[in-house]
Formats: structure tokens, C-alpha cells, sequence
């Protein structure tokens, strides 16, 4: 199959082999044999993924040479011969230009290897372009970059969830309920460390946590047995909470924060208005 | 969406048809087991050895701020096992974490709660944690 003309032009600027032979022979079909050292792959990861897959190709098909040449040394043909020219000195190279000229001559079509033929075949197949490809290279950088043991932060999408930009708590209110989940709560529960989680940090770093304290810390509140002034607030907050933990879940958030909000989630669930709904004990 | 926001999305669905507060505690345990929180050294895996000698940490190395941000991680490790094991008390699960003399460097955790950077709770944390090992070595006698 033809290759697109965009691909051809792409790989014949990225090969030093075809770029060079180009430069010498003119249009002469690309020539194989270019010696890969072993650090093949760190150089491949600089490069084009198509050239790196082109130098794995060729790799591989030295090796399976290498398994011939001892059987049949005389017998080989012109096509082996250019193949192993890298390995096989001045004698190899005037064979490979020899008959490199004679294929050119006799119009004969480029000498790959089956498996990057069949590479580029498929590439063909796809249409993948060069800006494909390099498109694929910055996904498996990045997937392979991104180890399981990263943190991923908040999705954007819980901002919409802050209660103070959302008008339902005052800053004067929630900083009271931050204090007082601090003075009270936490002495109990052991899950957070005042001198670490202030209010600027918590409110910079994670938005479901706070949360999560300010309605645990407005859910218990009394005021002299009397409900508190953010009892009306309270299972507002409550519910927003939860659904910021289940947004968390499902953004699939990795980070110490989050954790500690399931965590307060989990020994502080929402009030339920009958005893059926109640699945604290669940 | 990738694969593991489908597989989150799926298992969300799953638990909150359930409206199980346990799952809470299982995804916490997951997200702190993805984050290694595990390999802390007051819980001694036997798969972790490698890992904390690789890491070399210490009890006292590092500023104020780092060693409070470490015995955080701690904290909240501590704070999952003793929560799951609270559960597996209840429903009879086995914990991920076993908490036998051989898993649990006792020593360290009276070190770790008697540290001057400890919050109010931590002492309580270390003691319920000795409470449920102890109840998980009474009950081993008797239940098997």
C-alpha cells in the first residue's frame, strides 16, 4: 500500500539511513543496516515513535540474520547482504552499493524488512500522519508518566460546591465552624493536624475535605441546647458534602485529603429524618 | 474517560444503590493503598522492607513541617486500619492489615504517640489500635 506522501517525507527527514543514502544516491530506495547500538531505546525516546518502532524493526531482523549467516555464508543473496553491510565491513559495503545500484537500476522497490513493512502498512492504514504520531507519543508519555502512586487533585467541577462563593455561609461563619470542629471534634477523632491543615491550606488544597468539616462541625453544633444559627445550613452543607465525596470517588481523586474527608464522612453521616433511613450502622 | 474513571463511575453506581457507609471506608483504604500510605514504618508489611530500606526515613529527619506532614500520612493509615478493623469485628471480614507482633512495630507506635509533634488523639489512636490487636489474638484462640 502507498504510503501517504506527508508520512514518506516525515520519515525520510527523521532517518539519518534514508536521509543520508538520499543525500548520496539521489532517490536510491532507503538503505537497511544502519547499526543500532543497545541504547537504542533511550535514543527512541527522543525521537519520532515511528523511527524508534523503525529501529526495533530493523533490530530485530539483525538478530534473525545473525542465526543465518552462520549456515549459508557464501550463498547469500544481494538482499541479505546489504541488510548486514553494518557488521560486515568494506567488503559488505561495496556488495550493498553494488547492488543498491543494480535494484535502483532495475527498478526495483524498496528492501524492508517484513516487519516494518507491514508497521508502516498499518500505519498507511490508519492515515495516521505525522502530527498523529506524535500526538500517540505525548499520550503514552504521559500515561506511563503517571504512575499509580501520583496524586490527582480535585476536578474543577467541586468549586461549584464551595459554600462561601456560594453565598450559603459567610467567611465569618465558616472560619467559626472551622474553629470549633478544631477545638472539639478533632481532639476525638485524631484525623487532622491543626498546625498543617489551616484554613488556608484546607480551603486551597481541598475543597471536599473542607467541606466535609464544616458540616460535620455545623451538624453537632448546640448553642446552649438550642439548635445553632447554622442549623439550617447544616444539612445543606451535609448533603454537599456527600456529593462531594461521591464526586471525588468518581473522579477517582488520589490524595491524603481526600481520604480523611471519607474518613470524617464515614464517622459523621447525614442525620436521617426516620429511623428506616438511618444507615449509620450500615 | 479513561479506564479507571469508567471502572470508578461503575463502582459508584454499585455503592450508592447500597447507600452503605462502608464503602467509605474500602475506598479509603483503596486510595491509600494506591498512595503507598501503607509503607509507613510503624506498620511493617513484610512486603514494605524493601521499600522503607530503599527509602531510608526516619522517625526524626527532616524539618518540623516534613515530619508533621509524614506522621499525617501516618495518622490517617492508622486511622483506616483501626476503622476496618472495627468493621471486620463486626461482619467477621479479614482486614488488609494484619495486626500481629510480626505486622506492627509496637515499639514504634508508642514512639510515634509519644512524639512531640502528636495531636491530642494520637495517644487514643495507638491505644484503640492495641485494643483491637489484642481482641484479634484473644479471639484467635478461641475461634479457630
Amino acid at each position: 500500500m502507498q504510503l501517504p506522501a506527508e508520512q514518506d517525507r516525515f520519515v525520510a527527514d527523521h532517518d539519518p539511513v534514508v536521509s543520508s543514502s538520499s543525500e548520496a544516491q539521489g532517490p536510491s530506495p532507503p538503505r537497511l543496516g544502519h547499526s543500532v547500538g543497545p541504547v537504542a531505546f533511550e535514543e527512541g525516546l527522543d525521537d519520532n515513535p515511528l523511527v524508534s518502532i523503525q529501529r526495533a524493526a530493523r533490530r530485530h531482523h539483525h538478530q534473525e540474520e545473525d542465526g543465518d549467516e552462520d549456515e549459508d555464508e557464501e550463498g547469500r543473496g544481494a538482499q541479505e547482504g546489504r541488510i548486514s553491510d553494518g557488521r560486515k565491513g568494506s567488503d559488505a559495503s561495496v556488495r550493498l552499493s553494488a547492488s543498491a545500484q543494480e535494484s535502483h537500476t532495475q527498478g526495483s522497490t524498496t528492501v524492508e524488512p517484513l516487519l516494518l513493512h507491514q508497521i508502516r502498512e498499518t500505519h498507511a492504514q490508519w492515515g495516521w500522519t505525522s502530527a498523529d504520531l506524535h500526538a500517540f507519543r505525548q499520550e503514552c508519555l504521559r500515561y506511563i508518566g503517571t504512575s499509580a502512586t501520583d496524586r490527582i487533585r480535585e476536578p474543577a467541577s467541586l468549586r461549584a460546591l464551595d459554600p462561601i462563593e456560594g453565598g450559603l455561609l459567610s467567611e465569618a461563619d465558616a472560619r467559626a465552624l472551622f474553629d470549633i470542629f478544631f477545638s472539639t471534634i478533632n481532639n476525638q477523632t485524631a484525623i487532622l493536624d491543626d498546625q498543617i491543615h489551616t484554613w488556608d491550606t484546607v480551603r486551597k488544597q481541598s475543597l471536599v475535605l473542607f467541606l466535609t468539616v464544616l458540616s460535620t462541625a455545623a451538624a453537632v453544633t448546640q448553642e446552649g441546647g438550642q439548635r445553632s444559627r447554622w442549623a439550617g445550613a447544616a444539612s445543606i452543607l451535609s448533603s454537599d458534602a456527600e456529593e462531594a465525596c461521591w464526586l471525588s470517588i468518581r473522579g477517582n481523586v488520589r490524595s491524603v485529603e481526600a481520604i480523611q474527608a471519607l474518613l470524617l464522612s464515614y464517622l459523621f453521616p447525614p442525620k436521617s429524618v426516620t429511623s428506616n433511613a438511618d444507615n449509620s450502622w450500615m | 474517560m479513561d479506564v479507571s474513571e469508567r471502572t470508578c463511575l461503575f463502582f459508584t453506581e454499585i455503592l450508592k444503590k447500597g447507600t452503605s457507609l462502608v464503602s467509605f471506608i474500602d475506598t479509603a483504604m483503596r486510595f491509600a493503598c494506591q498512595l503507598k500510605l501503607d509503607c509507613n514504618e510503624i506498620m511493617t508489611k513484610t512486603s514494605n522492607i524493601l521499600e522503607k530500606k530503599w527509602s531510608g526515613s526516619g522517625f526524626a529527619q527532616g524539618s518540623q513541617q516534613q515530619q508533621r506532614q509524614k506522621r499525617n500520612e501516618e495518622r490517617t493509615w492508622l486511622n483506616i486500619v483501626l476503622l476496618e478493623r472495627t468493621l471486620g469485628t463486626f461482619t467477621d471480614a479479614r482486614s488488609r492489615q494484619a495486626l500481629d507482633s510480626d505486622s506492627v512495630d509496637w515499639p514504634a507506635l508508642r514512639q510515634w504517640a509519644d512524639s512531640p509533634y502528636a495531636i491530642p488523639g494520637d495517644v487514643q489512636l495507638a491505644g484503640w489500635l492495641h485494643l483491637r490487636a489484642l481482641e484479634v489474638s484473644v479471639a484467635a484462640h478461641f475461634l479457630w
